[in-house]
């Protein structure tokens, strides 16, 4: 045995390199239901090189393994046997397991695959004919052609033959009639008859006792019915009688009597003239039965199931599809003008590469002032051939997207057979180019978008005919360039994402409130699959939904500077949208310091920067947390030197500044003491001393040599403790404390409000007698009016979209609030579900623009249009006069 | 090999203090006078920060907070030893040495001699008082006028231990 380390590596480097190469030739050729001379060669030449290689290197098992698949695939080259789909399956099987064995190398082989090379052998033997019995191998002829008919519909009914010779062509010509014959080779004493007819309604028929007839069911663990086809996705009966039963014309003892005078009727008559003659059927009912027969007939010369293999016609061997064989073998060609180069010896250049840039800066400010002849140039030069040196090195990490692309076929080939699905998967844009690293971290999200999409976007077949698609479902997966990013989709024409049922998922969950589901676009409700713990699948499949799965996904795009979004149309199927970019190595990034200690903030999580002038005016208390005051939202805020424990020099500082961060779906600022510039930063992974820390997302070298730490706006939110949810309640309430300020001449205090997202309303405080914050059971309904109970009264309710044209909103939640407008002999509540502000604003309405009664007009109000409510008029609109207070 | 047959080794010493310690002059990839070091908050004790070395980043190990002295301020003769990574030792056959996965260096107050001693000279680490850093000892060697402990690096890298 040949136990030398980097022998066994570059061999299993090169292995696994050919079934990359292999694979995808096969799943072409099992697709197209033929075999191609040229690709088998393919496969052939790759099984023999690792056979070689691994005889050499004394690796058992493998030798074993790719002996007996190259004994198969040797005979398919030689024309010997003639390919057949089902082959591709042991064959697939063979490549999975010898990539598990290249797998635990070096240590051990792993298991032998003794089962798979008995399988394989035992195929060849028969001369390539697969067989019911033999596990590998699907059925032969005669099996095959029973499950042929029982797909049809028909039982497939093995009938005893007489001794007698008149008696046998008696039976043989009565089963002729009501069935077809099965050809069963070397079977002398039976013969085997596929009938609509269920058995013994067939004995009935033919006049012989029921217990002399046997069905031909399919082998319990053959391949014929290896994967049989969901109850609901069985064919419709073909057969006029049956469909007569269907469709209520006839029950089935009626069905009985008319197959019963059809077999004793002398003249040949039809199922439907025989029953038109005994007065069971009308013309008109025969004639319906036919049509609904035509249809089912035409519907079922769909193509085959795809489980069923069968041989293809030779005209299906389209041209292009021996092209796209072709195409794929001069892939494999130019690929051979490639050398291999160790990842950590690229990493080393690329090292290199950034220390040579360092040198060169530092070069350059040295000379900056020279006066020497001649400086200036060698700079420059030397400048743009780093430049261009350090670019080079980095586009050598870079791999078309195809390596991981190449994949998915299989993978939903796999999916789909599990799942009794027909999927057409359409992969474009393999030749995009990611950072490696990158194009590694998309298998998992990737397999799992896949798996989501044949799953649970993709309805059954039949579903699917019925909804009036094509049985076969489309999933589509491509790769192209945006505006300096890549973006990948993964898309289907399934069912879609009902926003409804994500909601109230959400909710049962507790992962939003009622209230918060209301406000929800159906937009952001799709989106809301990337919660943790969300899944809308109905049931759990083993393929996929168990609740656990997009979060991750997005967590995994995050992690890679990339963003996913979702988008769904009920019935028409969902687009996933990845951004990525490009490469993982490099990100802007915005460069703080606090007490001369720097730290690199990636631009992606930064949505603005505040200066603050003066601390006290936007910083505010709730509880123990400091919150800023911004535009109308409070946001928490966190005081990196606090955070990180930074010790403080020097007096407190009155000046700041706040960097606004983006931390999942919340923000918050991070108060550091100096902004700088935004660098171009190479990505270092975090040290593993400081991995647990959490708020690290790695390390880089700033522009000077010196090392600074990337911060992750998810772990600071994390370390500092935030407590959004009470920021966010405190901020709500904040409407009801909020004291009436004097009035100045022209600004006053507004409350604002909302019931849904996108509409805001504002009412002077000093209109206001109270504001109120009220749970559900404090409502009465009297008719069609709400009354709440309140301190021993009763106060008539107006919702606003029942009086103005606008959208709804939520008192169908546990808790809202009720402005109560200070109006003489008038006690009457408005239901707002959310109190967005309190807040000082000199805007006046404009009346010219909307125009309602109950309306005072409106203005922009924090860049929202919003609109302000004249409450005595909304009242009167709203039918409560000011006698009615009770 | 020294005259009389007896394996010898070879241990580069440093300082802790007034204390001499030797490390294995097999698993040093360098010693670094550059100390700029960026502190990584919120990092265990003994992580004193991460440096740049030509590109590559170093996480620096304070091992007298390991061994339980008290912090030191930086000085002059402050040195980082820098260790050789454990793929490192293994392309240099070096297999029955050990260290870290990634690259680390050990924060010195000062670096000594190199010395070379024969395999009688090194006895094991005698048990410590409290016992708590016995493991981070791989041996002793005694010279004629002081004792030098030698340090196990990859126990004094392995944070998660006592900490």
């Amino acid at each position: 045995l040949v136990s030398d380390p980097a022998l066994i590596s570059e061999f299993v480097t090169e292995s696994l390199e050919h079934l990359e190469r292999a694979e995808p030739l096969l799943l072409e050729m099992e697709k197209r239901g033929t075999g191609d001379p040229a690709a088998v060669n393919e496969i052939f030449r790759a099984i023999h090189s690792i056979k070689g290689a691994a005889g050499f290197l004394g690796l058992a098992n493998i030798s074993a393994l790719s002996h007996a698949l190259e004994s198969l695939l040797m005979r398919l080259r030689d024309g010997e046997f003639d390919f057949r789909p089902a082959m591709a399956d042991p064959l697939l099987r063979g490549i999975d397991a010898l990539r598990r064995m290249l797998g635990s190398l070096p240590d051990d082989e792993g298991e032998p695959a003794d089962a798979l090379c008995a399988a394989l052998t035992a195929l060849v033997e028969r001369g390539g004919v697969m067989n019911a019995a033999g596990a590998e191998t699907p059925a032969d002829p005669f099996q095959q052609a029973c499950a042929e008919q029982r797909r049809k519909g028909k039982h497939v009914v093995r009938v005893a033959l007489p001794a007698k010779k008149r008696d046998r062509e008696r039976l043989l010509e009565a089963l002729g009639r009501y069935g077809e014959r099965v050809e069963e080779p070397g079977e002398k004493r039976s013969v085997v008859y596929a009938s609509p007819l269920e058995l013994d309604l067939l004995a009935e028929a033919i006049g012989v006792p029921s217990d002399s007839l046997t069905e031909v069911r399919a082998p319990v663990d053959g391949a014929v019915d290896e994967f049989p086809l969901p109850d609901d996705a069985r064919p419709l009966p073909l057969y006029f009688g049956q469909i007569a039963v269907d469709l209520g014309f006839l029950n089935d003892e009626q069905r009985r009597e008319v197959l019963r005078a059809q077999r004793g009727s002398l003249l040949r008559r039809s199922f439907s003239a025989t029953a038109i003659a005994l007065g069971i059927l009308t013309v008109e009912q025969a004639e319906a039965i036919a049509a609904a027969q035509a249809q089912r007939l035409a519907d079922a010369e769909l193509p085959a199931h795809p489980f069923e293999e069968e041989e293809r016609p030779e005209a299906v061997r389209a041209p292009e599809g021996s092209d796209a064989i072709d195409e794929q073998m001069s892939g494999a060609e130019r690929r051979a003008e490639t050398i291999r180069v160790s990842l950590t010896l690229l990493d080393k250049l690329m090292n290199l590469a950034g220390e040579l840039v360092l040198g060169r800066n530092q070069m350059r400010q040295l000379l900056e002032g020279s006066t020497q002849p001649g400086v200036k140039s060698v700079l420059q030069n030397l400048d743009l051939v780093t430049t261009e040196m350090q670019e080079n090195i980095m586009n050598t990490r870079m791999q078309p997207i195809r390596v991981l692309f190449d994949r998915m076929p299989r993978l939903v080939r796999d999916i789909a057979h599990r799942l009794g699905k027909r999927v057409e998967l359409e992969v474009t844009g393999g030749d995009v180019e990611l950072d490696r690293s990158i194009i590694e971290a998309l298998a998992d999200p990737m397999t799992h978008m896949l798996r989501n999409a044949v799953d649970h976007g993709l309805e059954d077949p039949k579903g699917r005919v019925v909804l009036g698609k094509s049985e076969v479902g489309r999933v589509s997966v491509r790769a192209y360039h945006e505006r300096g990013r890549v973006v990948i989709e993964v898309q289907d024409d399934g069912r879609g994402i009902d926003p409804e049922r994500v909601k109230e998922a959400a909710v049962q969950r507790g992962a939003i409130t009622r209230d918060q589901a209301q406000a929800l676009s159906e937009k952001d409700a799709v989106a809301l699959i990337f919660q943790p713990g969300l899944s809308t699948a109905t049931e759990i499949s083993d393929v996929s939904g168990r609740g656990v799965g997009m979060d991750v996904v997005r967590t995994n795009i995050q992690n890679l500077g990339g963003q996913i979004e979702v988008s769904s149309a009920i019935g028409e199927g969902t687009r996933l949208r990845i951004h990525l970019p490009l490469t993982l190595a490099i990100i802007p990034s915005l460069i703080v310091s606090v007490e001369g200690e720097r730290f690199a903030i990636p631009q992606l999580n930064v949505v603005e920067v505040v200066r603050l002038k003066r601390e006290g005016e936007q910083v505010e208390r709730i509880r123990s947390s400091e919150v800023l005051r911004l535009r109308g939202d409070l946001l928490p805020l966190v005081r990196l030197a606090q955070c990180l424990e930074i010790r403080r020099s020097g007096e407190a500082r009155t000046r700041a500044n706040v960097v606004i961060l983006r931390s999942g779906a919340h923000l918050y600022g991070l108060v550091v003491d100096e902004l700088h510039d935004s660098e171009e930063i190479v990505v270092k992974p975090v040290s593993t001393y400081l991995s647990d820390c959490g708020w690290y997302a790695g390390a880089t070298i700033l522009g000077d040599g010196r090392v600074a730490m990337i911060l992750d706006a998810l772990g600071i939110a994390k370390r500092a403790q935030i407590r959004f949810d009470e920021i966010a309640d405190e901020g709500a309430r904040r409407g009801e404390h909020a004291e009436p300020a004097a009035p100045a001449a022209e600004r006053r205090s507004l409350v604002v409000f909302s019931n849904s997202a996108d509409e805001r309303f504002a009412m002077p405080l000093r209109e206001l007698l109270r504001l109120e914050r009220v749970e559900k059971p404090q409502v009465e309904w009297v008719g069609s009016r709400r009354f709440l109970k309140h301190r021993g009264r009763t106060i008539p309710l107006v919702r606003l979209e029942d009086v103005l044209p606008v959208r709804g909103g939520g008192e169908e939640a546990d808790e809202f609030f009720v402005l109560i407008p200070r109006l003489e002999g008038l006690e009457a509540g408005i239901i707002a579900t959310r109190i967005v502000d309190t807040l000082e604003s000199d805007a006046q309405p404009d009346r010219s623009q909307l125009h309602a009664p109950g309306l005072a007009g409106s203005a922009i109000i924090e860049d929202r249009l919003t609109l302000f409510l004249d409450a005595s008029g909304l009242l009167e609109a709203a039918g409560i006069e000011r006698t009615t207070a009770t | 090999m020294n005259a009389t047959g007896t394996p010898e080794r070879r241990y580069c010493t440093f300082y802790l203090g007034d204390e001499c310690y030797g490390i294995d002059i097999l698993t040093v990839r360098e010693i670094n006078r550059q100390v700029q070091i960026t502190p990584a908050r919120g990092a265990p004790a003994a992580v004193r920060g991460l440096m740049n070395l030509r590109g590559q980043i170093v996480t620096v190990i304070d091992p007298a907070v390991r061994l339980g002295y008290p912090a030191r301020e930086q000085k002059k003769s402050t040195r980082l030893v820098i260790l050789k990574t454990n793929s490192d030792l293994a392309s240099l056959g070096l297999n029955d040495l050990s260290t870290n996965d990634e690259l680390a260096g050990f924060w010195v107050d000062r670096i000594s001699d190199v010395i070379t001693v024969s395999e009688d000279q090194i006895a094991p680490a005698p048990p410590d008082q409290s016992g708590k850093n016995d493991h981070l000892l791989a041996a002793v060697v005694q010279l004629k006028d002081q004792v030098i402990r030698i340090v196990d690096p990859s126990a004094l890298l392995r944070l998660g231990d006592t900490e």
